[in-house]
């Protein structure tokens, strides 16, 4: 009966002090379960090697169950204190720690023996499968390591690459002064060279957008030079009657489109210059000269254009049409009426409108212009459509007949263009 | 002290259990109140025995100097009962031509004093009564006079009549080991009083324990094997009368003091005896608890305001006070 109930004491024993054990134990470990599960997401994000988190969890569990160990020595439960447990348990009035201590005989031994405890498993189950799930979801759930994704490229504004892609052009063909263009790309690599996370800043936009419309009105306004001259060169009639290649009256038109192509953001190249100056010079060129540099020119014409193509719709702005007012034979016709053009320009000299004659505007911009458009001006009483509808008309827009023209065109930058150029391009 | 052994305690045994026989045959239905008492005389503590009027407290007391064979004297206490009534005084006699103080013991010069309504006695004969109780001696014009030995006090007072007594102070109530309440009899019990009694006619009863049995079995009580867990639980409890110990106690005004724990030792060990054990147990000191401490837990105005009573509070320290000082594990809980 000794031995009985000596086992029975040191039974109750290692049941309180295991649980002791676990009560420390299980909480550590599942602490140490997330801090390992979050150690192994980093890993597997970092492309890192798991082996050292699994030799530092079981170095960790071992550690934690010494500690544990250690602790629980604190609490220890001994055999006597068993037996005196079992006394009050069972009711057996001390007889069992009295016999352990030598008085009295020990109780007979009994079937079953009740030591009066229930485990409350939810406090040990719960944060262990927690943490072990975790543990669990940290190594199946499906991660990309940070070196297998190549980090995402940020894109220059559209505004810069359709500028790049126009000088490229304009350079390509040889059409604008080198100068110039160096001047322009200067601009465009300041731009460009700047922190990746400033091109979509708001100044760095604004920015964008005026080098790309400076840039558009410097190839339009070339465009426009370049047609002219070579329109010029073409027409059979710019002779005059002793066969200088320009006559005197289209002598001041000439040179104001010589200066134009001298001037402006985007000159033409100087050879080509040069060589449209001898035109009318003492040592003009020859027939064959002039058909050639016509030829060159309207070639470089149409880069012009395809570089006006990439700089964009966003581009603000309305072909301007070089002319007298004259009716003269032109490449476009207008639609219905009259059937002759005009082309007004912004010039010294004020461009003749016949009173009570109707004359269309032809719009070289064919990329920003619907079929049937026709820009006109009229004399006379505006025809007002009492039952048109009032509504606001976005500025450039052709609301109604007779509303005035609203053909608007920018030749320049605006003001807060402007602001924005001068304080990127000190 | 050596415990006893076995053939001891069986033979301890046996005589209680004749005891215990013969004063049931005397006072009905009262088993407890009889269990309590033989634990009290053996633990060697004077008794209060509380309870309505006609319950039978002095038929009880009467039964037990007859079966102990011991010598009892009856005090009726009154309000104009003096000290010198209680404890004896010495009186002018002649001898021989001379004339000289003898001492002429008093009522209290008995092996078992019934000391009857001791509550309507004034505080100053109630003290003389109180300090022969506590030194077992008696002195007299500076003669000191030891009282008979066993001596037991075994006082009664009664529940009711509470105008013109004096309620015993805390101090004085400590000196009773034990404090038991006489409860009523039921309609079983008084049938059988009605067929087994007559008015005015005293129940015979026989001597079963000599005086020096008596004192054997109170010696052999003491020599009852204490565990030192049942010690510790003794004091637990006795620390857990105290305000601020326990959440039972929050009502306490005063615990109880280490006479109390003393008590609670020695009416286990002798309870322990009486059940024919050799250990006192956890059991055991359950048992005594409320008659060795609940007249010395004194309560405060806020319990009187919610009818607590220390009977009451008693019962909540034995439930909140773990048997086993030994902390468990959250994970394990008691089933």
């Amino acid at each position: 009966m000794e031995k009985f109930w000596l086992r029975q004491g040191s039974r109750v024993a290692a049941l309180v002090n295991g649980a002791r054990w676990l009560e420390f134990a299980v909480p550590a470990v599942a602490g140490w379960c997330f801090a390992a599960g979050c150690a192994v997401l980093l890993a597997r994000r970092a492309g890192w090697s798991l082996t050292p988190i699994v030799a530092a969890t079981a170095v960790s569990v071992a550690v934690i169950s010494v500690l544990g160990w250690r602790r629980m020595r604190r609490y220890w439960f001994t055999r006597e204190d068993g037996l005196v447990r079992l006394d009050a348990v069972l009711g057996l009035h001390n007889r069992l720690s009295s016999a352990f201590a030598g008085v009295g005989d020990w109780p007979r031994s009994m079937p079953t023996v009740e030591d009066g405890f229930r485990w409350r498993w939810q406090r040990l189950v719960a944060p262990l499968v927690c943490g072990l799930a975790f543990f669990a979801a940290a190594l199946w759930v499906p991660i990309t390591p940070e070196a297998s994704v190549a980090p995402a490229k940020l894109e220059m504004p559209l505004a810069l690459t359709q500028v790049e892609a126009a000088l490229e052009e304009l350079k390509r063909d040889n059409v604008s002064d080198p100068e110039a263009l160096a001047a322009m790309e200067q601009k465009l690599e300041a731009l460009r060279t700047q922190p990746p996370d400033q091109w979509y800043s708001q100044g760095g936009l604004e920015a964008a957008d005026a080098l790309r419309n400076e840039t558009g009105h410097a190839i339009a306004s070339l465009e426009r030079n370049l047609d002219a001259v070579t329109k010029t060169l073409g027409d059979p009639n710019r002779q005059n009657g002793s066969g200088a290649p320009i006559a005197p009256d289209k002598e001041t038109e000439w040179n104001d489109t010589l200066k134009g192509l001298q001037s402006g953001g985007l000159p033409l190249n100087k050879n080509d210059l040069a060589e449209l100056k001898q035109c009318n010079g003492k040592n003009g060129l020859t027939p064959q000269q002039i058909q050639a540099l016509q030829k060159k020119l309207s070639q470089q014409a149409g880069a012009c254009q395809s570089a006006m193509g990439k700089v964009g719709a966003a581009l603000d702005n309305a072909k301007t049409c070089q002319g007298d007012g004259s009716q003269q034979d032109a490449p476009y016709q207008g639609t219905g009426g009259g059937g002759n053009t005009a082309q007004l320009g912004m010039r010294d000299a004020p461009t003749t409108i016949a009173p009570q004659q109707e004359q269309a505007l032809a719009s070289q911009d064919t990329e920003h212009t619907a079929l049937g458009d026709v820009m006109k001006v009229t004399t006379g009483q505006h025809k007002v459509d009492p039952n048109a509808p009032a509504v606001s008309s976005v500025g450039g827009a052709v609301a109604s007949e007779g509303s005035g023209g609203e053909a608007v065109w920018k030749s320049a930058p605006s003001p807060k263009e402007e602001t924005v150029l001068r304080k990127y391009f000190k | 002290m050596e415990p006893p052994n076995e053939k001891e305690i069986a033979s301890a045994a046996e005589k209680l259990q004749r005891l215990r026989k013969e004063l049931n045959a005397v006072l009905f239905g009262q088993e407890t109140l009889i269990d309590g008492v033989i634990t009290g005389l053996l633990a060697r503590g004077h008794l209060l025995l509380e309870g309505l009027p006609g319950l039978g407290k002095t038929e009880l007391v009467k039964a037990l100097s007859r079966a102990l064979g011991l010598q009892s004297k009856r005090i009726q206490f009154t309000p104009d009962l003096l000290p010198g009534d209680v404890t004896g005084s010495p009186i002018l006699q002649e001898n021989q031509g001379r004339r000289e103080f003898v001492f002429q013991p008093g009522p209290l010069f008995g092996n078992l004093v019934l000391a009857d309504e001791i509550n309507r006695a004034s505080p100053k004969t109630q003290s003389a009564l109180l300090e022969a109780m506590q030194e077992r001696r008696v002195t007299v014009m500076g003669v000191t006079h030891p009282l008979p030995d066993p001596f037991f006090v075994v006082a009664t007072q009664n529940p009711i009549e509470l105008e013109g007594t004096y309620p015993l102070p805390e101090a004085q109530l400590d000196r009773f080991l034990f404090k038991l309440d006489v409860p009523r009899a039921g309609a079983a019990v008084l049938e059988r009083i009605v067929n087994g009694r007559e008015m005015g006619v005293e129940p015979t009863v026989e001597a079963v324990l000599t005086k020096e049995e008596l004192s054997e079995l109170s010696a052999l009580a003491r020599r009852i094997y204490l565990p030192p867990v049942v010690a510790n639980y003794i004091a637990r409890l006795v620390d857990g009368t105290h305000p601020g110990s326990s959440q039972a106690a929050a009502q306490v005004k005063f615990g109880a003091s280490p006479r109390a724990a003393l008590g609670l030792a020695a009416a286990s060990r002798a309870r322990a005896l009486l059940e024919g054990r050799m250990n006192a147990s956890f059991e055991d000191v359950a048992a005594v608890a409320l008659p060795v401490l609940g007249h010395r837990v004194l309560l405060d105005y806020s319990a009187r305001l919610t009818g607590e009573t220390s009977a009451g509070v008693i019962a909540r320290v034995l439930a909140e006070v773990p048997r086993q000082n030994r902390e468990t594990p959250g994970v394990l809980a008691n089933a």
